[in-house]
């Protein structure tokens, strides 16, 4: 049987895990964690450090390390260091790379295929942009699922009839609100939203900015231009807001921060909880503006919600835990690790596929519309959010000049009215349409939503029968060349 | 259009908890992680749109009448057969001027009839609709004879209609919109101008419960053929029920 693991690719870090018996089971690295940093450093000569050995290098070459990459990916974006190009995918890959090779060493066998989470709101274009670099890494990528909906999976709740549950999955980089219902092992997720730019990182910045002020202040100088002084203070600053959860009070010193005419500086800093909690307090605001916007998506009242989980690193922070208490009236629900649920949930979907976990199912939604864009720059829409995925539309198209042999669909993903507000997904052309008359050839286009959350556009002459031919322009995935070349530099720059 | 509820294996009556459970079996039979094959992923994606018609009951009450709409003999079939176009949308006009005097009636409950009433002959029905001095033994050989559902007996039932007293003539009536095979259209249609005005109430009322999908479609036809003067008028009625039809939905 072929081996399938589930991984948890984090903003800040990356978790894998494998169906044990009938249990998910987290794998830990070479270092004997579960957590890998999803951190890459690469060397002068091509040649990188993954996970933690990368995080450390991180303050000798910051220009070389490159973090929060989930954060760039399905951006068009390059990366370049030490004078190569590098793609966002392809960055992303190294990292997998090594969780593949853990999970090989751990289980003691090849595992080709493998399942990847992804934060619920994730476009089209993200969702094909880890699964690109899945393949760069060398992986067969079977199914993309989203991170809320694995930890629901994985949180084993003893639920009764239609339970209907609310996850919270406040991440390093990302938000996801998702309202399932559960019942007979059936996950249905009924409305989902979600930010990428609220995480836990974010909160690491904020207390890094009130370091930098509050040692300019008392000591005069600026290290916003000192590349390895600031990734001290982003790395003591992560510390500091780990620290905050379990203590009122964090003190914080950094020996040799920098130096001037007088000498040495050191950073001698504390910050308490509440001064902390203020700092956050209007990102937070903003989770609970997304969790009332998915509960209203949902259609279901928020007294009738039975349960809430909370899921990832961010929520040990106690002002969320207390926050969560005060919003929701039903039970907040305590998994022993929310931070694990994810990669858990990851492991168990890939069970399912594998066969080893039956009787369970899971149903998600597209998180967000699917339209097209018309005359005047308006957008119309096709698929509209939360709609059970997989999912298929048709639409009829025609030409509005006489013999004309080219037709153009520009499909985005949004919500908002006007199309350039919207992400989009590319442009696709019907090609060779037989000439006649302006209106008169019917092509039907079927955009179908597939199981994992990716776009597929397909076009059929309804006068010929025949298919009609796409091209696809605009698009930031990599040609199947392009990811074939990464797969060999993959392969030929050394692991150190 | 394909039937959801054969595919969910429910019948049209199901309440919403029976449609739910059948749904989530549907899910567990097809989805392609446990059916373990892609064959079924279409079957997948028709029972997850299928359940987000009938799980909201406005889509499902919307469904339902297209859905009968296309069932075998039914009007879509009656308007393709018509000739006469002309005549056609003149009844049409007629019809969407009076209705709009009227509220939207409900679904009838139709009457049924007696079950020894059920087993007589057609000719032993049309002789007790048309000359029985009981009214009930005479709205029963009416209903009977829906029951039968042959143009004949439908037939029989239109042509007494002139001659009936107002209350049995709205029952009957009732009755025969209800049907909705394609020659009880059709007759209605042709008595329509002969009726007195009780009488057309009851039919455009019908014509109306048929559902907006049915209304759109006849109208659509007669602006298509483009008969003035009657495409106009029924242009202007298209738009006026599209927005009657939004002002209904817009304050529920």
């Amino acid at each position: 049987m072929k081996r399938i693991i589930g991984i948890d690719f984090g903003t800040s870090n990356c978790s894998v895990s494998a169906i044990e018996g009938k249990r998910p089971v987290l794998i830990s690295n070479d270092k004997g964690s579960v957590y890998t940093p999803s951190v890459v450093y690469i060397a002068e000569n091509g040649s990188y450090y993954t996970g933690e050995d990368a995080k450390s290098q991180a303050i000798l070459y910051p220009g070389r390390v490159i973090s929060n990459i989930k954060r760039q990916l399905g951006k068009l974006s390059d990366v370049r260091i030490a004078g190569i190009q590098y793609s966002v995918q392809e960055i992303a890959a190294r990292i997998l790379i090594q969780l593949k090779n853990d999970a090989e060493k751990f289980l003691g066998s090849k595992v080709p295929e493998v399942v990847i989470t992804v934060p619920a709101n994730f476009s089209d274009t993200e969702r094909k942009a880890i699964m690109q670099s899945g393949e760069i890494a060398g992986f067969n990528v079977r199914r993309i699922i989203n991170e809320p909906t694995a930890a629901a999976m994985a949180a084993d709740l003893e639920t009764g009839v239609d339970e209907k549950i609310l996850v919270y999955d406040f991440g390093g980089g990302t938000i996801d609100i998702s309202i399932l219902e559960i019942s007979d092992g059936l996950f249905e997720v009924r409305a989902t939203a979600g930010r990428s730019d609220i995480g836990g990182v974010d909160f690491d910045s904020m207390i890094a900015e009130k370091i930098i002020a509050d040692f300019k202040n008392a000591s005069g100088i600026d290290i916003k231009g000192d590349p390895v002084a600031l990734q001290k203070v982003r790395d003591e600053a992560e510390r500091v807001k780990i620290a905050l959860s379990d203590s009122t009070e964090v003190s914080s010193k950094i020996p040799f921060l920098s130096a001037d005419a007088r000498g040495p500086q050191h950073l001698s800093w504390n910050i308490t909880r509440g001064e902390f909690e203020r700092m956050i307090q209007s990102k937070i605001d903003e989770t609970f503006v997304l969790a009332k916007k998915c509960i209203a998506d949902s259609g279901i009242k928020t007294d009738d919600i039975d349960a809430v989980l909370p899921v990832g690193g961010t929520v040990k922070i106690p002002v969320i835990q207390k926050r969560l208490k005060d919003f929701f009236t039903c039970k907040i629900l305590q998994p022993p690790d929310p931070a694990e649920l994810v990669a858990l949930g990851a492991g168990m979907q890939a069970g399912i596929i594998e066969g080893s976990i039956r009787g369970k199912a899971l149903v998600d939604v597209t998180p967000l519309s699917l339209g097209i864009e018309i005359d005047g720059g308006y957008l119309i829409r096709l698929i509209e959010r939360n709609t059970p995925v997989p999912v298929s539309k048709s639409r009829m198209f025609t030409t509005i000049s006489d013999n004309q042999r080219i037709v153009e669909i520009h499909v985005l993903q949004g919500e908002h009215p006007h199309a350039d507000q919207n992400i989009s997904l590319g442009r696709f052309y019907l090609e060779d349409i037989p000439p006649e008359k302006k209106g008169m050839p019917r092509i039907e286009v079927i955009f179908e939503i597939d199981i994992d959350g990716i776009l597929h556009v397909s076009a059929l002459n309804l006068d010929t029968g025949k298919r009609q031919t796409i091209r696809i322009a605009e698009t930031l995935g990599l040609s199947e060349a392009e990811i074939k070349r990464m797969m060999r530099r993959a392969m030929q720059s050394k692991k150190i | 259009m394909p039937d959801y509820y054969e595919l969910l294996e429910v019948t049209r009556d199901d309440p919403p908890e029976k449609i739910k459970k059948a749904y989530k079996r549907a899910v567990l039979k097809y989805h392609p992680d446990i059916s373990r094959t892609r064959l079924t992923e279409e079957s997948f994606k028709m029972v997850l749109h299928a359940y987000q018609i009938l799980r909201d009951p406005q889509r499902r009450s919307k469904y339902d009448h297209d859905l009968s709409l296309q069932r075998p003999g039914t009007f879509s079939r009656a308007v393709c057969t018509v000739q006469d176009t002309n005549w056609l949308s003149s009844i049409y006009y007629q019809i969407c001027l009076s209705w709009r005097k009227f509220p939207r009636c409900e679904n009838p409950a139709f009457l049924n009839p007696d079950k020894t009433i059920q087993k007589l002959g057609f000719e032993e029905l049309k002789k007790k609709f048309l000359f029985s001095s009981n009214y009930f033994v005479r709205l029963n050989a009416a209903a009977a004879l829906r029951y039968l559902e042959t143009s004949e007996s439908v037939h029989c039932i239109i042509s007494a209609l002139p001659g009936l007293d107002y209350r049995l003539a709205r029952e009957v009536l009732n009755m025969i919109g209800g049907i909705r095979v394609s020659s009880s259209i059709y007759f209605l249609l042709s008595s329509f101008s002969s009726l007195g005005t009780d009488h057309k109430q009851v039919i455009s009322r019908y014509f109306f419960s048929l559902g907006e999908g049915m209304m759109r479609y006849v109208l659509g036809r007669v602006i298509r053929e483009g008969r003035e003067p009657y495409a106009a008028s029924a242009k202007n009625i298209y738009a006026m029920q599209k927005f009657n039809h939004k002002k209904n939905t817009g304050r529920r």
